[in-house]
């Protein structure tokens, strides 16, 4: 052990002064003999920015939206594979929904024309697919009434009066049926075919066979009531009927080759309205120079962040981190069009957010250094 | 016999007690040299131990390609670096620590009194890491981190060749020198997170020729050595967010030429005492074909005493000073005030350990260094001995 003693002190010694030499203090800094930049900021106010609502599909979403109040309405799509159903001996026809949020509503039920095919991926309030037009927005359906009812319960069973007319009908000269909200001033959300084992089913019964369909296709369509925003004096953010808003900063006067250490896009919010008490809003890079209601924008989304919607809008800010973006367009300056913000994903549930603009308006906060300099 | 048995053991304490007075008084941490960012960094005169021990012997050591005067066998030479700086700065300090090896080197004797040797070893010390002071930004405190790494190194062939019944022997040696340093620029908040980071790289390459005479004169052992480099070329390119923003390519660059001067008076006792010089006219150098005013010609003087215990123990004892090539930022040339002490311990059968310390103070006008040095250097000799037959058995 004694011949061991000097390295074991040795490397006593080696580790104590390890633990000595954690201080950072910023000896020998000014002896770099380079320049070293400060980071610099700089605030950057919107040089143009352009707002616009549409029709997005809603075919897609994991929860189908039902109701309607001063402002938006929505109604819910279902369509059954019922072409080999026997219609002799049925005994009782329900309808089986499974609400996710059950807000007390009044709903009627009818079954949709047949010459209105409609197509969940591309189904909007105002066309049945791509191109087709409905005959009257917001779906073409039969007057006849089937069913009239309150939605109040987890899993709702809605019977269905009949006679063998009807059933006929559903069978052979309807595209399935909608969903209309009757009055009301608040919205539920429906499990969509998404959720598997939630899925709307329609159920026939025999005595005592059960026969069960569970939808095919499903969607619910969203309209407006009054919301026109301005596409230059508004700056809306929206889902369930989108408001999409699109902002470009001039950076020009940032240097090139810097580094960005900082770049936060600050949204001030002058007002909400939400079914959720949160819900995600997300940033799109605009592809071309013009902003209209066609401007292409990138697929991808680039950055994303929770909205959680509180009672007070005052001093409320939704902030993004763009430091890559930024650092992107210093980098390529020609490629700066721009950014798309709207909610994320735009057919969840509906929301909106009405930001300030001006001067208190939205603004983009960056900072950045620049490079070193070499030994040379 | 087993080296725990020797009586060199003493020194071996010395040099202990030494260290561990100099490390708790000095508060001494491994270290690269606060002034490593600068010009080519910092400058490796000598890599042994054994020079080391001496304070520093340039012409007098395994730098010289004529060193040894007598070469009988094949040796090889290894030394390892351990390094405590305490840097010092206003009302500010910090300690820093570097563990790196520094050389290997080998020579072989040949026929006719020729050696042959190759060489690998460090001579520009690029190593530094630096923070600035506290930075506000964004409601945040930051502050920049810079660390670099790397230095120029040589790869040298050298022969040489013992004359007049090896009193005089004369070396030559040819080096490709090559480097690359590296410098990472972070900016970071205090916790550590960086923000930013930018990274500089620069990559040097240049030749160099020495030519080194060692004589053994009935009083006293000399030693001259001169270096010229050949002009060089520095690369270099920085790279921030994964672009190169920056880069410099084919810079040419000329670095000084040396010449030293060492005298060992060695012939009169167990007693050897040495004086050794070294100057570099680095007000020469150019970079960019244009001559630098940054830098200064240095000198630098060892004045060292050798006490033989026994016949296998040293103990050596050396003074330096030493003027750097480097100012600091208000022009003041960087000195440097060294102690040095050191030993050997033989290997049966292998060949020995030499080690030293150093306490070395290093000052600008601002910037001071209180260093405490290690070397220790690993010799194997070949144990190979002609064998005599005998007849009859």
């Amino acid at each position: 052990m004694k011949r061991y003693g000097f390295f074991l002190l040795l490397v006593s010694c080696f580790l104590l002064l390890t633990i000595f030499s954690c201080d950072k203090t910023p000896v020998g800094y000014n002896e770099l003999e380079r320049d070293v930049s400060i980071p610099v900021f700089n605030t950057f106010h919107p040089s143009s920015h352009f707002c616009y609502g549409k029709y997005v599909p809603l075919g897609g979403a994991d929860y189908m939206v039902l109701g309607k109040n001063g402002e938006y309405e929505s109604r819910i799509l279902i369509q059954f594979p019922i072409d080999t159903l026997t219609i002799s001996g049925i005994t009782s026809l329900k309808l089986v929904i499974y609400p996710k949020n059950y807000n007390s509503i009044s709903f009627s039920i009818y079954s949709i024309m047949k010459i209105s095919e409609w197509q969940e991926g591309s189904v909007l309030w105002n066309r049945a697919y791509e191109g087709q037009p409905w005959i009257t927005n917001g779906g073409d359906y039969y007057p006849r009434l089937l069913a009239n009812v309150s939605l109040t319960e987890d899993s709702c069973i809605i019977p269905i009066t009949f006679n063998q007319g009807l059933l006929d009908s559903l069978k052979n000269y309807s595209n399935g049926i909608i969903l209309i909200p009757d009055t009301g001033n608040s919205f539920a959300t429906i499990n969509s075919r998404s959720i598997t084992s939630k899925a709307p089913k329609i159920v026939f019964e025999y005595g005592s066979t059960i026969k069960s369909f569970t939808a095919s296709y499903d969607a619910h369509i969203v309209n407006t009531i009054n919301l026109n925003p301005n596409s230059y004096l508004d700056a809306w953010l929206g889902a369930g009927y989108p408001f999409r808003t699109m902002v470009k900063f001039d950076l020009d006067t940032i240097p090139e080759n810097v580094t960005i250490a900082y770049a936060e896009l600050i949204l001030p919010i002058q007002s909400h309205y939400s079914m959720s008490d949160t819900f995600d809003i997300g940033i799109w890079k605009v592809l071309e120079p013009d902003f209209t209601l066609s401007t292409r924008y990138a697929d991808g989304i680039f950055a994303k962040t929770q909205y959680i919607v509180s009672s007070d809008t005052v001093d409320t800010v939704i902030i993004f981190d763009l430091r890559k973006i930024v650092q992107n367009w210093t980098i390529k300056p020609d490629s700066n069009f721009g950014i798309l913000v709207s909610c994320y994903p735009e057919n969840y549930e509906i929301s909106r957010i009405q930001l300030k603009i001006g001067t208190s308006g939205p603004y983009l906060k960056v900072g950045y250094v620049l490079p070193p300099k070499g030994r040379f | 016999m087993r080296i725990g048995e020797l009586k060199g053991l003493k020194i071996e304490r010395l040099v202990f007690y030494l260290l561990i007075c100099n490390l708790i008084i000095f508060k001494s941490m491994f270290g690269q040299s606060f002034f490593s960012m600068k010009g080519f960094g910092e400058e490796i005169l000598w890599t042994d131990a054994s020079a080391s021990g001496l304070g520093g012997l340039v012409s007098l050591s395994r730098e010289n390609p004529a060193f040894p005067i007598v070469l009988n066998k094949t040796s090889f030479y290894a030394t390892v670096l351990t390094g405590f700086v305490y840097g010092q700065q206003g009302n500010s300090s910090r300690m820093i620590y570097d563990i790196r090896p520094l050389d290997v080197n080998g020579k072989i004797p040949l026929p006719l009194k020729f050696r042959v040797g190759l060489k690998l070893s460090e001579i520009f010390n690029q190593n530094f890491d630096i923070y600035s002071d506290s930075i506000p930004f964004s409601g945040y405190w930051t502050r920049r981190h810079i660390i670099g790494r790397g230095g120029i190194y040589r790869l040298g062939v050298n022969v040489g060749k013992s004359f007049f019944n090896e009193k005089l022997a004369c070396g030559l040696e040819y080096s490709k020198l090559f480097g690359q340093g590296l410098e990472q620029w972070y900016f970071e908040v205090l916790n550590g997170n960086y923000i930013t980071l930018d990274t500089v790289t620069t990559s040097y390459s240049a030749h160099s020729l020495r030519f080194g005479v060692n004589a053994n004169l009935p009083f006293v052992t000399f030693g001259i050595i001169t270096e010229d480099i050949l002009p060089g070329i520095i690369n270099s390119k920085v790279i921030s967010h994964n672009i190169i923003v920056d880069s410099t390519t084919d810079l040419k660059f000329n670095l000084p030429y040396s010449i030293g001067f060492g005298l060992g008076f060695d012939k009169l006792s167990r007693t050897n005492f040495y004086l050794d010089v070294l100057y570099k006219n680095w007000s020469k150098t150019k970079i960019a074909d244009t001559l630098t005013s940054k830098f200064n010609n240095s000198m630098k003087y060892s004045l060292a005493v050798e006490h033989w215990l026994t016949d296998y123990h040293p103990l050596r004892v050396g003074l330096r000073y030493y003027t750097s090539y480097l100012s600091d930022r208000s022009g003041w040339q960087i000195k440097e005030y060294a102690l040095s002490c050191g030993s050997s311990v033989p290997i049966p059968k292998f060949g020995y350990f030499d080690y030293s310390l150093e306490m070395i103070k290093r000052q600008g006008k601002e910037v001071k260094e209180t260093i405490a040095r290690i070397n220790f250097s690993l010799s194997f000799e070949e144990v190979w001995e002609k064998r005599t037959r005998r007849w009859g058995f």
